[in-house]
């Protein structure tokens, strides 16, 4: 933006700002509201889950829980008991654990009295082990417990075997993914209190009614799924299906009124899509296909490959060790000039994944080179020549022959700890010196804003903060996939992992390496992904359109066909192109999100960062009330679903819903244009009279569709932003259609923001 | 000179001859062609290939496998079923299928294609595959019928117990028994669990009277005790208590030496007066006390805190043979119910040897007859062993003799600076000065 558009573009900022000021004002002559409750307390067992992010409630419960709008906040309950009073903004307090506590006599009394300080209903969820011991003399605390949970101990245990039946099961909550069937054993006869319902229930025999234990029950105050009655690990599959549907449960568990829900998959109406290439196999060359041919290498294809493609934005990232001829050897120059002219591409964000490419993060937490040494010693003594056998010994030496050499430590244990390990580790050059290689790399000034997490993606806390303090957005493992034939919701991750103190956010869906087996076969195993995104689509928008994949794919046909299809998918798909780093920076807002429900569906949105969707589930019959909403920039309704896009320009929006079941999701004032969707991320929108405009710019054609009034014909204007009512950038007449859709397309501009106008004024 | 012309002519039609039946066919110069390609320009070569003069079935399987791998699904999947009609090549045509259909999603597909592969060769991969696309699919008699078409001990462990879990769901009652039964007669310790599965179901089907010679069956047939004490578990478990006691009654009036085990099921279940009796039988029949009948009898003692078999056993005329540690472990059973004065009865068993090896026993002992002197230096010698908490209790209760004496305090240097026993022995004398401790 130039210094002469700056005060108009300030005016205008500020000129919103006052509006949400004055309709603060107006809302704070109500008692002030506290932000709706989302976050949910997850207890877990530290003896038995070092990190929250080996807990079954991180990777199988925080996914569901993200969807509805909650956030999750860890308490290692063998380490301490948490305070009785919790925040207000806590919404419930769920625990999985294994087995009763070592601590089990405080944490009953803890879990029998904990409440908000502000009053307000806390719902305690149990999954598997409730963490008191049931057996033997009953206690006040863990019968207060219990009837938090729905449940009371009926009698003693009690064995259940091949008479067992199901004596009572409600399908919209059991038998979701895959049908409950009796597992054998001893269980405690735990039956619902009389204010909670059962939603499953087993009993010994048909004749034992009396002896039957309830399995799914949730009550006024909480809820509790026995372990069977959660998921059903398949080896078959490689894969753990829900019995219990866990969005059918949270729902009927927590307060599910109307309420904006934080939305990390959409922005202006259109699913985000992003892509990241991670550096890995960057100096690989293709399989030549004579002898004595120098084949190119991996990054060389990549450069064709994302050439292809300039109306989509990815993020490369590069190792800098493979640029460093002392480590990457002799390709590393032709690996530097791949990348430096991959950098040179606008649609490009540069990002690096570190100076070594470390595989296992945990070694170097509290790294120890001659620990690694040993360790890399023994691996390599695990493919020693002798045991390769004579066959795989002569293919490997002759490989070895005519390889480019390298002093990467894969070539003798595949398995080391990190590519390059000649110098001993450290995080400084691991983060802000890489970065520094990638930035220079760029010929235009441009600098790295991306890290992807190499390896197994398990970054210890110092490392996530030495990537926040270089100010750099750092991504990486989660992911997930979800298909027909892993068709679980257990498969997919939840959308970041707090690690420390520090936030790791998680890619958006798996990459390539998910479905290739780490690149080894099946090589059209990636062409499923496709799948993948259709499952998590529908019926619930679940993860946004991330396509991950390799340096290396480049060289194999199968994976490189796949991604070809997926990027020309993405191009004709109605998605909103966007920097991964984009995507880091919403996951981040999601976290601080709060909504104030200033009156009756009515809403001030708080702290969202560069989240710019709000979602409401169940709003068929509500629509966005554009004219008493402040900041918003139109709606789109998706079924049951209602989407509101934000104004980024505008801090703290405020959503008004009416009953309404408009087919757009909008009632707006006569003349007014609603945004329903954008290829192009829109901010700053003005209403003056005849004439509406705002800023945009993108990736690849401006694709934008509004709602307004029927059949009225408007003048559309673009304009550079640093001019002021010069000659138009493009310039069409444009009307909309009898149900008042107004579908335009702007040409592709690089170079910052335009300015767009709407005018249906008469000449 | 005409001679040689004639040979020269010969020579060159033989070579003629020979050039023209060694040729390579035109499919070899394709294959040969197509090595040299890279994947996409070999595709639009076999593409081509087929539209002119049809490829055979290498090529075919090359073009199929390219097809797919660049996503053209419909040339993949035309160019596999057009090798299904052969014979020879069904078996891949149809794996393949299988993978392209799970590629595009469509799991029903797969499956039968997988199906029509599995009924060529039973492969067990195919089997896992098809069973868990069986349960996907929700066609539950289908993924039966998969794990039902080997033998169940064929099956990987996992399949068994689905097996298992859904015959039972499905009140498949015949086949379930028929099931657990084959897994039960394996043996090993993998037939545990169908083991005590088919008592459960006996029981459940009023078969009850049944059970003691089928458990009698398992034994006689590998000797292991353990299949009784599984099925005198599970026979308490389902409170078939009559049935656990006619086995446990049989089994050690038939093979009391390997049998013994089964009187700990009962102690261990809280039947402590029927394994009390059945204890007291068991020492009156046995003519050896071996270290298995030793450690049942110390086991015994350990659970039910009643030591009258042990003191009986070691009357037994063949106690003599009872090793050092065994005897340690009995008589510390006794010092823990019955404190030092226990020891008096087995004084003659006391040698200095099994004092040195118990040294806890020893403290015992010499605080029993007030020696001061050897009582601190068992108690010190105690401390460089592993401690149980009763026998950690016991220490601190023989470190009280020592009290008032100026061995109590020098026993803190013999202790870990933060060792259990350490805070427990401050404990006892911390209102006196505890700055003043070492």
């Amino acid at each position: 933006m130039t210094a002469s558009t700056l005060p108009s573009r300030v005016l205008r900022v500020a000129a919103a700002c006052l509006a949400v000021w004055t309709g603060q004002a107006m809302a704070d002559d109500a008692p002030s509201p506290s932000p709706l409750p989302r976050t949910v307390l997850a207890l877990y067992d530290g003896a038995r889950d070092p990190e929250p992010r080996d807990t079954r409630i991180h990777r199988y419960i925080e996914l569901p829980l993200n969807h509805l709008g909650y956030r999750l906040t860890y308490h290692d309950v063998s380490a301490s008991i948490p305070v009785e009073t919790l925040d207000s903004d806590i919404s419930a307090v769920i625990s999985w654990f294994d087995a009763p506590l070592e601590g089990a006599e405080p944490y009953a009394a803890w879990a029998s009295r904990v409440t908000k300080r502000d009053g307000d209903s806390l719902k305690q969820i149990a999954f598997g082990d409730l963490g008191v011991p049931l057996a033997g003399s009953s206690s006040p605390e863990r019968d207060a417990l219990l009837a938090r949970l729905g449940l009371r101990l009926a009698g003693q245990d009690q064995m259940l075997g091949v008479g067992a039946v199901i004596t009572d099961s409600n399908h919209e909550l059991v038998n979701h993914e895959a049908d409950f069937i009796v597992q054998n054993g001893r269980y405690a006869l735990l039956q619902r209190t009389a204010d909670a319902e059962s939603f499953l229930r087993i009993a010994p025999s048909d004749s034992a009614a009396e002896r039957s234990v309830d399995l799914v029950v949730v009550g006024p105050h909480g809820a509790y799924v026995h372990g069977s009655a959660t998921l059903a690990f398949d080896p078959r599959l490689g894969t753990a299906l829900w019995v219990l549907d866990p969005f059918a449960f949270f729902e009927a568990v927590l307060d599910r009124e109307l309420r904006p829900i934080a939305d990390v998959t959409t922005a202006t109406g259109r699913r985000l899509f992003f892509s990241t290439v991670s550096g890995e196999g960057w100096l690989t060359p293709m399989p030549a296909q004579r002898f004595g041919e120098k084949p190119p290498l991996a990054s060389t294809l990549l450069l064709e490959l994302i050439g292809a493609f300039p109306d989509l934005p990815i993020t490369v990232a590069v190792v800098a060790g493979d640029l460093d001829p002392s480590l990457g050897g002799p390709d590393s120059s032709v690996g530097r000039a791949a990348a430096e002219a991959l950098f040179t591409f606008p649609q490009i964000e540069i990002a690096t994944s570190g100076q070594s490419l470390i595989q296992d993060w945990d070694v170097f937490e509290d790294y120890d080179p001659e620990a690694e040494r040993r360790q890399v010693e023994q691996l390599a003594q695990g493919v020693a020549p002798s045991r390769r056998g004579l066959l795989p010994e002569a293919v490997h030496s002759l490989g070895e022959a005519f390889a480019a050499q390298s002093l990467s430590s894969f070539d003798r244990a595949p398995n080391a700890p990190r590519k390059y390990m000649r110098d001993p580790f450290d995080l400084g050059v691991e983060v802000g010196a890489a970065l520094e290689v990638a930035s220079d790399l760029a010929p235009d000034g441009r600098s790295a804003s991306a890290f992807l997490w190499s390896g197994d993606a398990r970054p210890f806390e110092a490392a996530l903060v030495a990537t926040s303090a270089a100010n750099v957005a750092a991504l990486g493992g989660g992911g997930g996939i979800y298909d027909p034939a892993m068709p679980s919701l257990s498969g997919l991750h939840p959308f970041a992992t707090s690690v420390g103190g520090a936030l790791q956010v998680y890619d958006g869906l798996s990459g390539d390496a998910a479905y290739t087996n780490f690149w080894t076969t099946p090589s059209h195993g990636f062409h499923r992904f496709a799948q993948t995104l259709e499952y998590t689509e529908a019926p619930r928008r679940l993860k946004p359109f991330h396509l991950a994949f390799a340096a290396r794919s480049a060289i194999d046909f199968g994976v490189r066909r796949a991604i070809e299809a997926h990027l020309e998918h993405a191009r004709r798909a109605e998605v909103m192109p966007i920097a991964a780093s984009s995507y880091v920076k919403i996951v981040q807002g999601f976290q601080s999100f709060e909504a104030l429900e200033i009156a009756p569906s009515r809403w001030r949105i708080d702290n969202r960062g560069a989240l710019q969707t709000v979602r409401f589930d169940d709003a068929g019959e509500m629509s966005l009330d554009l004219g008493a909403s402040i900041g918003a920039l139109g709606a789109r309704r998706k079924v049951e679903t209602l989407y509101v896009s934000l104004d980024p320009a505008i801090a703290t929006p405020i959503i008004a819903l009416a009953h309404d079941t408009a087919p757009s999701g909008v009632i707006a004032p006569a003349g007014w244009l609603a945004l329903q969707s954008s290829r192009w991320p829109v901010e700053e929108f003005e209403r003056e009279g005849c004439r509406q405009s705002f800023f945009a710019s993108g990736y690849g054609p401006g694709d934008m569709a509004f709602v307004g009034p029927a059949a009225e014909a408007f003048e559309l204007r673009m304009e550079a932003s640093s001019t002021e009512a010069n000659e138009p950038l493009y310039w069409d007449e444009v009307a909309s259609d009898p149900d008042g859709i107004l579908a335009i397309s702007l040409p592709p501009v690089s170079g910052g923001p335009v300015r767009v106008s709407l005018s249906s004024c008469e000449p | 000179m005409l001679r040689h012309f004639a040979l020269l002519l010969t020579f060159c039609a033989l070579a003629a001859v020979a050039v023209y039946f060694l040729r390579l066919s035109p499919t070899v110069r394709l294959e040969a062609e197509i090595a040299q390609l890279d994947p996409a320009t070999a595709l639009a070569r076999l593409d081509q290939g087929a539209s002119e003069a049809g490829l055979d079935a290498n090529l075919a399987l090359m073009r199929a496998d390219l097809a797919l791998r660049s996503g053209s699904f419909d040339t993949a999947r035309a160019t596999l079923q057009g090798l299904r009609a052969e014979s020879s090549l069904q078996l891949v045509a149809e794996e393949r299928l299988a993978e392209l259909a799970r590629v595009e999603g469509e799991i029903e597909r797969a499956a039968a294609h997988l199906e029509v592969a599995y009924s060529i060769k039973p492969k067990a991969e195919h089997r896992l595959t098809l069973g868990g696309w069986y349960r996907l699919l929700r066609r539950q008699q289908d993924e039966l019928r998969i794990l039902r078409s080997v033998p169940p001990n064929l099956l990987t462990t996992w399949e068994v117990e689905r097996l298992v879990g859904l015959l039972q769901h499905e009140r498949q009652f015949d086949a379930l028994e028929a099931t657990l039964e084959t897994m039960a007669t394996q043996g090993g310790n993998g037939a545990d669990p169908y083991r005590a599965r088919l008592i459960d179901f006996l029981v459940a089907f009023d078969r009850s009277a049944e059970t003691v010679e089928t458990a009698w069956g398992w034994f006689a047939a590998d000797q292991d005790p353990r299949s009784l004490e599984v099925a005198a578990e599970e026979l308490i478990a389902r409170g078939a208590l009559p049935e656990a006691i006619a086995l446990t009654h049989y089994a050690l009036t038939t093979s009391p030496q390997t049998t013994h085990g089964l009187i700990l099921i009962f102690a261990r279940s809280g039947h402590g007066a029927i394994a009390r009796t059945f204890q007291a039988r068991w020492l009156a029949a046995s003519r050896s006390l071996g270290e298995p009948e030793w450690e049942t009898l110390l086991e015994f003692a350990e659970i039910t805190g009643d030591q009258s078999g042990l003191r009986a056993a070691l009357e037994h005329p063949a106690a003599g043979t009872i090793t050092r540690p065994i005897l340690a472990q009995a008589l510390a059973q006794f010092l823990r119910y019955r404190g030092p004065r226990s020891l008096i009865e087995h004084r003659r068993r006391l040698t200095p040897e099994l004092l040195d090896e118990a040294p806890l026993i020893g403290a015992a002992w010499m605080a029993e007859q007030g020696r001061q002197k050897p009582l601190f230096a068992y108690l010190v010698a105690a401390t460089e062993r592993p401690m149980s908490d009763w026998e950690r209790h016991i220490w601190l209760t023989l470190a009280e003799e020592l009290q008032g004496t100026p061995s109590y305090r020098t026993l803190f240097e013999y202790l870990p600076a933060d060792g259990e026993l350490r805070t427990a022995l401050i404990e006892t004398v911390i209102s006196t000065d505890p700055a003043s401790l070492p």
